[in-house]
């Protein structure tokens, strides 16, 4: 073909010199693939299997490893009673259909909670982030307030309100309001200037700003702390049951303490764990159902 | 104001207030654009001509001085600005970034709106892309989807700062084309900011020089260039002999702004 130009290098003659390198002369390197490479859809699935069985293994492992040392005597079976005990206790327990009463008590607290706190938490952090007046009035009172330990403000509360619901729930409330606040706050501060910029170059008011703009900018971050905010519910009314209810979780477990049922409070730790993780595990999908933009 | 004449500036000047005391990052600038013009301008780094176009789209405000623009249609949106980057929404869709324009600027009915974003989607070669986040183009299709979202409103004057800067060259020159084709088809009144000497001569009917900072109108060229623009007139003699003259006013204005850097004066962001 003509117009094309070619540019090549002198043809080889001979064997690259490799006298100043560590193979001797005369050997040949060969780079070539291995079996990865062959078929890496394969070797990914068997890494993939690798990993689920390991993830599997450990804890089962565990479990048994617990099991044994407890059925031998190595564990002292008032603290450390058998996961199979545990788990009959379990069985019968749930079979009475208290607990399951308790769970969706507690939980209901933290739903109230954790929804009155964030809403409050994510207007105020909206406020915040959105007018430097409002932050300069504001800052340094929120600040203050946010050192000061929630669960310090317990007593105070039930002096306020009584023994009974509010307590609990407004202090789950004031724990969510300042986990989501001060992100949002960050989040809508730290919102590029070029998109607000765009929104006003086609003559957004205020308010379009905010809601096309500022908010879905920020919502990733905001996804965030909801989840820390989900999280630190369940430990706020974990611990205000344990004086303050006559029912609950929380409740369940310091009670069986006081009856020195070990293992009914084991079963209780363990359901509010599974309660807690299932709870934010659904808020960080509900994050990601918010911000699938985020991904490509 | 005279008709014939769109934009009319007269002493404009924009002061930053910075931590070392104020910095004035433009004027007093004059420039005169006439109506369905595609006017260019180019300056070094810093002289203030993205400041400039944001005082045109009614961002920032002037300091000192004056800007005229004639609204000849007041049912019709004044100005559209297509930023450099980081301007398309994330969090939308092509089309509803196309949408939001429209929204925000206009009071058409919804099937008016459907039909524009439709519209303007085709011309810009984004029909297939309509459901995609921004995530998923490349940085040469979401600056279509900008251009698009600011024609969409039908805007009487269009704004684009440095549209084409963080692309690689190829697909500048194609974006360039694609540009002059569908400016040669409409004939808005177009203020285009670059710092590519090459692009507002290619582009424009006409460039003006910035000095540097603080930015001043330093010099004025009329691009000969008849219309329809190819994208071979780039490779004729004439156009690099323009080049060549261009250059040498520019060249000064980079030197100064160099030399001022390496005095260490602080620069301005954003200007």
């Amino acid at each position: 073909m003509s117009g094309v130009a070619r540019v090549l290098g002198p043809p080889m003659t001979h064997q690259p010199d490799h006298s100043d390198h560590p193979v001797p002369v005369g050997d040949v390197v060969v780079r070539r693939p291995g079996k990865e490479e062959l078929d890496p859809r394969r070797s990914r699935t068997v890494r993939r299997r690798y990993e689920v069985a390991l993830g599997i293994a450990v804890p089962v492992l565990l479990l048994v490893g617990w099991e044994v040392a407890s059925k031998t005597g190595l564990l002292d079976t008032r603290f450390f009673p058998a996961p199979t005990d545990l788990w009959s206790t379990a069985v019968h327990l749930f079979g009475s259909g208290d607990i399951e009463r308790y769970v969706w008590e507690s939980f209901r607290r933290v739903l109230e909670g954790f929804f009155l706190g964030s809403a409050v938490g994510l207007l105020a952090g909206i406020g915040l982030g959105s007018s430097r007046l409002v932050r300069a009035a504001l800052e340094p009172v929120v600040y203050a307030i946010w050192t000061i330990p929630k669960l310090a403000l317990l007593p105070l509360l039930l002096l306020f309100f009584g023994l009974g619901e509010m307590p609990i729930i407004v202090l789950i409330a004031v724990e969510c309001m300042f986990l989501v606040m001060i992100p949002t706050t960050a989040a809508v501060v730290s919102v590029p200037d070029s998109y607000r910029e765009a929104a006003r170059s086609f003559g957004a008011s205020s308010w379009q700003q905010l809601r096309t703009v500022t908010i879905p900018a920020a919502l990733p971050q905001i996804m965030v702390a909801l989840r820390l905010s989900a999280g630190a519910s369940v430990l706020v009314m974990v611990a205000a049951e344990y004086v303050d209810a006559k029912s609950g979780i929380g409740y369940f477990i310091f009670n069986s303490w006081q009856l020195f049922a070990t293992d009914q409070m084991y079963v209780g730790i363990i359901t509010v764990a599974i309660m807690g993780t299932a709870w934010t595990l659904f808020v960080a999908w509900v994050g990601r159902m918010l911000t699938r933009w985020q991904r490509a | 104001m005279q008709s014939g004449v769109r934009i009319l500036a007269r002493g404009v000047e924009r002061v930053y207030a910075s931590r070392k005391g104020e910095v004035k990052a433009l004027g007093p600038f004059d420039l005169t654009v006439r109506e369905g013009e595609f006017l260019c301008i180019v300056g070094p780094s810093g002289c203030g001509k993205s400041t400039f176009l944001r005082l045109l789209g009614g961002l920032v405000r002037p300091t000192a001085g004056e800007i005229e623009i004639a609204h000849r249609d007041r049912s019709r949106h004044l100005v559209s600005v297509v930023f450099q980057d980081h301007s398309i929404f994330p969090w939308q869709t092509v089309a509803q970034n196309v949408r939001t324009g429209l929204d925000f600027a206009t009071e058409l009915d919804k099937q008016e709106k459907d039909d524009r974003v439709a519209y303007w989607l085709g011309r810009l070669g984004l029909a297939d892309f309509a459901k995609a986040y921004p995530a998923a183009l490349s940085g040469g299709m979401r600056q279509r989807v900008s251009i698009a979202r600011a024609l969409a409103v039908d805007p009487e004057v269009l704004l684009l700062d440095e549209p084409f800067a963080s692309l690689d060259a190829q697909l500048r020159t194609l974006l360039q084309e694609e540009l002059t084709t569908l400016w040669e088809q409409d004939q808005r009144t177009v203020v285009f900011i670059t710092h590519a000497l090459d692009e507002a001569i290619y582009l424009g009917d006409r460039v003006v020089i910035m000095s540097a900072r603080p930015g001043v109108a330093r010099a004025e060229i009329d691009v000969p260039f008849p219309r329809p623009r190819a994208d071979e007139l780039r490779g004729t003699p004439e156009f690099a002999e323009l080049m060549q003259r261009t250059w040498d006013v520019l060249r000064d204005e980079v030197m100064a702004e160099l030399a001022r850097s390496r005095d260490g004066q602080p620069a301005v962001a954003g200007a």
